[in-house]
């Protein structure tokens, strides 16, 4: 059954740490929030969700004082507050992990954390003991004196969490914490979360992912193109098809088949052999790999994050060194060959950092658009084509269905999922003939996954190879052909046929049977 | 007074402005602003050094208005390039033009005349008759202070909450931001600092290193000493032996034309060092080594 609830201004409730009411944000050209009423009790996971560009992030930001309202007011226990920064929402007890972490990569952890602290006097080794204290209670390990750039993407988010804990606050804003984690990462994140509620803070979590949102949170708002469709739905009054249809309102129709595709007699595309590849901090992070991606197969490498998955891309894609070994695309050596040639190759990259390789942020989406290809599809004589560009720019926004104000919008301005969306589509206008994804639907909302796992069948019908890396076992399990397992830089095991997610769960886990 | 001893001595001394001036811009790099001003800075330095001391006829009084005639005057490169999110490069220029001309139109009437409070050189019983080294140990309390200074700011910038604010500001102003501290307000610190200290670096200039008042007195020390943050990889230590370095440099050029060799050669080695730096650190993974700051010259703006 569906369950709508209408709130209607009920007075200020003691019971609620937080109340939004009547908020509206205009960005230019967009309402990116349109009379929104939001509440969270005290001591709940209240989750809240809505499809790329919903309005969420806005929603957030404003409580945390880094966005103003256009109208609207904000109570926190009962009374009205102006949050015009986030040192008023610290100061009130609102703390928030963004969805580009605010971290530094050039100082310590330790740094990080008593960069966000109050009061000019303090003593590192007070912070160091508290900080130790914190991460016992709630089971947030941590290595203190490491450099940010030194650590995993759950790592780096346990160091926001622990910011926002040190400061003692009563609310924490999650803005979609899991979509870069791996699931056993997310299952010691919600172990802690729970913690955090017993303790009587209220959490506030944006995801993505419905079944996550199902099984940890009490509560579930959900945001539609800047409107509240449903709010405050029970935990046990929702299920994930009325879910579902609240968020998204275009059809989630393309089911991908099982069937896996035998291309053992097919032309190999990419031959890569014994491959040795350096991490950030120069420790071997693939150790000698070998292995063959044919003409028209999704190859999977699925793998805990940090076991070389990265590395390997990057070597792959000319974006880091080999040491060893080398590469063979269609027959030709690459190793070591700058991106620029691998693009002319036919290869594209959805890249794993996505705001660091995918975009150049304050160029606009058209200019992003025609980044890779400028010189072969939209140039006439020394000018580039300003129709053709227009034409394929607004053609991809309609088929990935990316929500922009209009193509001359700074990629910047576009939130979160829309940018991994724009990054997407291009790399698929290209008609690659070999494509290498890292999580290409990290951040992407249930009709856009949809559409995008459509996108890259259709691409590998066509005779084109994927090779495709995702920390999301379901995916891979449902495009490959062909899955490697990845662990501590090596491949441990290959499955070619029908594999449950049980086999190569065991697999990344345990050493070599 | 041994020879070597003696030179030591002489590049302390001409370092000292340089080291002023190199400590102030490092803190300014390392919050993000970069301020090509401080030719200008340094200029009004100097001239308010020494009208201050030949009105009060205090070298104190002197220095102290330096500092905040340097500091003041900074400021207006922290509003342009802070507060309206001016480009930082024509900002800088348009302080040193700024304070050259307005130092050479109020400094006419001090061209020529001299001072009688002078700047005692406190030389360091025993240590001062040490062969080469003892050069360190007869100077001025400016000098001496310099060095103090730097170690301080070295600490400050790599052992505290304040330096962990400014290094932060100067990398990722929007966590920094994030985190409920004010980002604007750390710059403009940062940037006054940077004015106050490039006003000493001048005030010591006209008022012991040459003594007197004239046009064009820096001769190009606030450019060098822009060279010089970046030779000393934004770290206040590294400063203080670029300084001395350059001073010894600038010593050498003066007794070596007697000998024949191009005094201009030896000049030109803090740009060619600087040149060398911003190559190098041009590499992606050498700027992680080196300190360039991330957000060096980028204006920050929360959006809306
Ligand atoms: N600074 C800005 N300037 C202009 N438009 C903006 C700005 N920030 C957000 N928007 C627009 O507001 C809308 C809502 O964006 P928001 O980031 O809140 O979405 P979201 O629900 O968080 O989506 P996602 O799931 O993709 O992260 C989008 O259309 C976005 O383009
Ligand atoms: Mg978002």
């Amino acid at each position: 059954m569906l369950n709508i609830r209408v709130l209607i201004n009920l007075g200020n409730d003691q019971n609620y740490l937080v109340e939004m009411r009547g908020i509206v944000k205009m960005f230019p050209t967009v309402v990116a929030l349109n009379n929104v009423d939001f509440r969270v009790k005290k001591g709940e996971i209240h989750a809240l969700l809505g499809e790329n560009g919903a309005g969420k992030t806005t929603l957030m930001r404003i409580l945390y004082g880094m966005y103003r309202p256009d109208e609207g007011e904000v109570f926190i226990e009962g009374r009205r507050v102006n949050i015009s920064s986030p040192k008023d929402a610290l100061k009130l007890g609102i703390g928030m992990v963004h969805q580009h972490f605010m971290l530094i990569d050039r100082l310590t952890v330790l740094e990080n954390i008593a960069l966000s602290l109050k009061g000019i006097k303090v003593s590192f080794k007070e912070i160091r003991n508290r900080i130790e204290e914190l991460s016992s209670i709630y089971g947030l390990k941590i290595n203190l004196d490491a450099k940010i750039w030194q650590l995993s993407v759950g790592e780096k988010q346990r160091v926001e969490i622990l910011k926002t804990l040190y400061r003692d606050v009563k609310l924490l804003i999650l803005d979609e914490p899991t979509s870069v984690l791996t699931p056993i990462e997310s299952e010691e994140l919600f172990k802690s979360l729970r913690k955090m509620v017993e303790s009587g803070k209220s959490i506030i979590l944006i995801t993505h992912k419905i079944d996550e949102a199902l099984n940890v949170s009490d509560s579930i708002t959900v945001l539609r193109k800047g409107r509240i469709v449903a709010s405050e739905i029970k935990r046990d009054e929702a299920n994930r098809l009325d879910i579902v249809s609240m968020i998204v309102d275009r059809p989630i129709d393309f089911k991908p088949n099982r069937i896996k595709k035998d291309v053992s007699d097919s032309r190999i595309v990419m031959e890569v052999n014994n491959l040795r590849v350096l991490d950030d901090r120069g420790n071997i992070a693939v150790r000698d790999i070998s292995f063959v991606l044919r003409e028209g197969e999704i190859l999977g490498i699925a793998g805990v994050a940090g076991n070389g998955q990265k590395e390997l891309i990057e070597a792959l894609t000319g974006l880091r060194r080999i040491e060893n070994g080398y590469v063979k695309i269609f027959g030709i050596d690459v190793t070591n060959n700058p991106v620029g040639k691998m693009t002319s190759l036919g290869i594209a990259h959805i890249p794993e950092d996505r705001l660091r390789y995918g975009v150049a942020l304050d160029l606009s989406v058209a200019d992003n658009i025609i980044m890779k290809l400028y010189r072969k599809k939209f140039s006439r004589r020394f000018f580039l084509d300003e129709a053709t560009i227009k034409k394929e720019a607004e053609r991809l926004i309609q088929d990935f269905g990316i929500v922009v104000p209009s193509i001359w919008t700074p990629a910047g301005f576009l939130s979160g999922g829309n940018i991994q969306k724009l990054i997407v589509a291009r790399e698929l206008s290209m008609s690659p003939k070999i494509l290498i994804a890292s999580n290409p639907t990290s951040g992407l909302d249930v009709a856009s996954t949809n559409y995008v796992h459509w996108a890259l069948h259709r691409l590998r019908a066509s005779g084109s190879s994927i090779l495709l890396v995702s920390e999301d076992l379901d995916e891979i399990l449902s495009l490959s052909d062909r899955i490697l397992v990845m662990r501590d830089g090596k491949i441990v095991k290959e499955f070619k046929e029908e594999s449950s997610i049980n086999d190569i769960g065991l697999a990344m886990t345990l050493k070599e049977t | 007074m041994d020879i070597a001893a003696s030179l030591l001595a002489e590049a302390i001394k001409a370092g000292t402005p340089l080291l002023f001036a190199t400590l102030g811009e490092v803190y300014c790099e390392r919050s993000g602003v970069i301020n090509l001003g401080l030719e200008g800075i340094m200029t009004i330095g100097a001239l308010t050094g020494f009208a201050t001391t030949f009105i009060t006829g205090s070298i104190w009084m002197g220095f102290l208005a330096a500092m905040l005639a340097g500091g003041v005057f900074s400021l207006i490169h922290a509003f342009a390039s802070i507060s309206l999110g001016v480009n930082q490069t024509v900002s800088g220029l348009a302080t040193v033009m700024l304070g050259t001309g307005i130092s050479s139109l109020l400094g006419k009437r001090y061209v020529g005349l001299s001072l009688r409070d002078r700047l005692m050189p406190m030389t360091i019983p025993f240590l001062s008759e040490i062969p080469v080294l003892g050069g360190f140990f007869r100077h001025d309390p400016l000098a001496y202070a310099g060095i103090v200074i730097a170690i301080v700011m070295w600490y400050v910038l790599f052992k505290t909450r304040i330096g962990i604010i400014i290094r932060a500001v100067g990398e990722k102003p929007e966590a920094v931001d994030a985190a409920g501290v004010n980002v604007y307000l750390v710059r403009y610190i940062c940037v006054f600092l940077g004015g106050v200290l490039g006003g000493l670096g001048g005030a010591y200039v006209s008022l012991y290193y040459t003594p007197g008042w004239r046009e064009g007195i820096m001769m190009g020390r606030g450019w060098i000493a822009l060279a010089l943050t970046i030779f000393s990889l934004w770290n206040p230590i590294g400063s203080v032996l670029g300084a001395f370095l350059f001073g010894g440099v600038e010593v050498l050029q003066f007794h070596l034309q007697e000998y024949g060799v191009p005094a201009s050669l030896l000049g030109a080695l803090p740009y060619v060092v600087t040149i060398i730096v911003l190559t190098t650190s041009s590499f992606g993974f050498m700027r992680r080594k080196l300190g360039v700051p991330a957000a060096l010259g980028k204006p920050y703006r929360r959006e809306s």
